[in-house]
């Protein structure tokens, strides 16, 4: 499903040489060969066993993958006599693929290393199970090839939802979300929210270059200050997942805003939607109160209580059994 | 003051989506605008006010404004009430 979603759709891609720094320590990989291919990019999540390629089938082949070799392949290859294995090993490195990991501690065939090295293809090894291995690269390379959008706005963590808050430039975003940590909630990222999509949901996080810049806030009139000083490690969040958008407008008179709440309006980040509640802002009203409600009332719709359906519905039953009693009342005068 | 009655004709009555289209146009008057059922009296520009006037199919509303453009609104919301909220 995503898989098969990132293969086809995905634009991003990585080099061997950031999974090879990022994972080296993690699962233990050592480069044995192809040493100048480290610029070569990784364009899928999915990792590949190139068993089909290696006994002759080559279609379908997701070359853009990286490409591990377990126990089954590289058994495969032993048992070959020398001609077919060289054989088999020219027909995977035809492909233009971004490297080979061989795992359980297989050692390379010196052909193989030779080629590797001729065609500039990284050829690594590492001593873990191949199973976890893949499992470790695929989440890896899932967050870093995950589509995501860099959103002017404000994620809180409020009784565990993600809150986005979006809105015009000194509409309040920054003041609301200190409203809320003050309150106890927790600060994920203030003015530029990275959102990326994973699976079907949307994970968020700050952008900052560097650790100095984490959970700073400008506070106008006040200036820069800093979250995690202040109000201490309780306040802050790295990442959380984005589950309700609020809008932060200016009241106005011409828009209808939502009274009865029985319909959700949704908006669509990065192709999956979102409930999106629009607050507008007036003298005298606590917005941080207002953000705790929607938080609140987020919970209790996912627990499948939905209070204005359910107000609705008790009150047709009511209308219709005083619909029902007048029938029999005009009955009763004849 | 203007005033009218009228009837509620579609079926489930004045739930919660024929209440907030109640509410809207209400409030696009300046007038004050109430509506009565049996003696109980509510402000038209208030959701949970309307909604609990129960007003069932067959129950009779008096619409009550007073300001200075009370006609158009009760004429508004008359027209809304016998159009059976534009529901059905």
């Amino acid at each position: 499903m995503t898989e098969s979603g990132n293969i086809m759709g995905n634009s991003k891609s990585i080099k061997v040489k950031d999974v090879y720094e990022d994972n080296q320590e993690l699962i233990d990989l050592k480069m044995v060969a192809g040493f100048n291919g480290l610029d070569r990019e990784v364009r899928s999540s999915y990792i590949n066993r190139p068993a089909f390629v290696l006994t002759g089938y080559t279609e379908h082949f997701p070359a853009y993958s990286l490409q591990v070799l377990g126990n089954r392949e590289m058994n495969y290859l032993k048992k070959l006599k020398k001609k077919e294995r060289e054989k088999a090993i020219d027909r995977l490195l035809s492909f233009s693929i971004p490297c080979i990991i061989i795992t359980r501690g297989y050692q390379p065939f010196d052909y193989l290393k030779k080629e590797c090295n001729r065609l500039d293809i990284p050829l690594f090894t590492a001593p873990g199970n191949t199973h976890n291995i893949q499992k470790t690269l695929h989440f890896y390379l899932e967050d870093k090839l995950a589509p995501e959008e860099i959103i002017h706005g404000t994620l809180v963590d409020v009784y565990g939802i993600g809150l986005l808050f979006t809105g015009v430039s000194g509409i309040g975003k920054s003041e609301t979300a200190l409203d809320l940590v003050a309150r106890g909630h927790r600060l994920v990222a203030d003015d530029v929210v990275r959102v990326k999509r994973r699976g079907n949901i949307l994970i968020g996080e700050g952008v900052e270059p560097s650790e100095i810049f984490k959970h700073h806030m400008e506070i106008r009139g006040i200036g820069i200050v800093n979250i995690g000083f202040l109000y201490g490690i309780r306040a802050l969040r790295l990442h959380k997942r984005v589950e309700v958008i609020v809008n932060l407008r200016e009241w106005n008179a011409e828009v209808d805003y939502t009274r009865t709440g029985l319909e959700t309006r949704l908006t669509n980040i990065l192709g999956i939607d979102l409930p999106l509640v629009e607050i507008p802002l007036v003298p005298g009203k606590n917005i941080a109160t207002l953000c705790e409600l929607v938080a609140m009332n987020h919970i209790l719709k996912e627990m499948g209580i939905d209070t204005a359906k359910i107000l609705n519905s008790e009150l047709i039953k009511l209308m219709k059994k005083q619909a029902k009693k007048i029938t029999r009342l005009e009955e009763d005068q004849e | 003051m203007y005033k009218k009655t009228v009837e509620i004709k579609n079926t489930l009555g004045i739930h919660a989506r024929p209440a907030s289209e109640i509410v809207k146009r209400a409030s696009k008057f300046k007038s004050n605008i109430s509506i009565e059922k049996d003696g109980m009296e509510v402000n038209a520009k208030s959701i949970m006010g309307i909604l609990m006037l129960a007003c069932e199919q067959g129950s009779k509303i008096t619409i009550v404004a007073d300001g200075e453009d009370e006609k158009e609104a009760v004429e508004s919301i008359v027209e809304l009430v016998e159009n059976k909220f534009y529901e059905e």
